[in-house]
């Protein structure tokens, strides 16, 4: 699972809108985001580098908290579904937003609202440590 | 032998055994000095044989190890191009999130 942290200078209605609303996302999602905000509605990502995918809302809690699962739509992995998490909370000066995507084990319609467990402990520390540990460990890895 | 077997393990199995401490340590201990049974790996460990051995068979099943049977002995080894495919997604994911974040905090310190 991939976890980041940023504190940002904004209200959590202010970066609501940047996150959710497809225009400002141009600005720095790196693509095309059509959605609906509705728990069910589908989604459809066109990615400035040709990238496409298209998933489905899970939740939406205005301000605090937005799930949506989503996938390749070539559908050429279907390993490759994941959900990713918006945590918003009001901070000193600002808002301090959580980013959450964890992969998931089916693509499509059957990925829907799974959500992994074990991964309480596993901060992006630790899956930063983890991806130099195994870059190291390859050089001594004998097939 | 588990590397024969056709299709991928389910990318939410891969990383639900890697979100657990103890089988992050094993797959360490495994990289650097398996291929090591489960009692060899146990004597490190403050956890018993049969703890280390379900742990093992969680990794078994993820694809990241692989038992071999050497006489009376099942030892395991790292299976690489398997912690490969993870540390690619979360290297890959991680520099996408970390672009965008960068320019939302961008943009929302200009508005």
């Amino acid at each position: 699972m991939i976890r980041r942290h940023v504190k940002v200078p904004a209200s959590a209605e202010r970066v609501w809108e940047a996150l959710t609303d497809p225009e400002q996302m141009c600005g720095w999602f790196g693509g095309e985001m059509a959605w609906v905000l509705e728990p069910g509605a589908p989604l459809s990502y066109h990615g400035d580098d040709g990238e496409r995918r298209q998933g489905t809302v899970e939740e939406v809690r205005p301000a605090r908290r937005l799930r949506f699962v989503w996938w390749p739509s070539d559908g050429a992995d279907s390993a490759e579904a994941s959900e990713v998490t918006y945590l918003l909370q009001p901070a000193a000066d600002g808002t301090s937003l959580t980013v959450q995507e964890t992969p998931l084990h089916a693509a499509g319609p059957t990925a829907r609202a799974r959500t992994p467990a074990g991964w309480s402990d596993w901060d992006s520390r630790l899956a930063g440590a983890w991806v130099g540990l195994s870059a190291s460990s390859w050089s001594g890895a004998r097939g | 032998m588990p590397e024969a077997e056709s299709g991928r393990v389910a990318g939410e199995d891969l990383f639900a055994a890697l979100g657990d401490p103890t089988r992050r340590r094993l797959l360490d201990r495994l990289s650097t000095d398996g291929p090591l049974s489960a009692t060899d790996l146990a004597r490190d460990y403050p956890v018993s044989r049969q703890a280390v051995a379900k742990h093992l068979g969680t990794l078994t099943a993820a694809g990241l190890v692989r038992p071999q049977r050497r006489g009376r002995e099942v030892l395991y080894d790292v299976a690489p191009a398997r912690l490969a495919e993870a540390s690619r997604w979360l290297a890959d994911i991680g520099a996408k999130w970390d672009n965008r974040l960068a320019a939302l905090s961008e943009q929302l310190s200009d508005g």
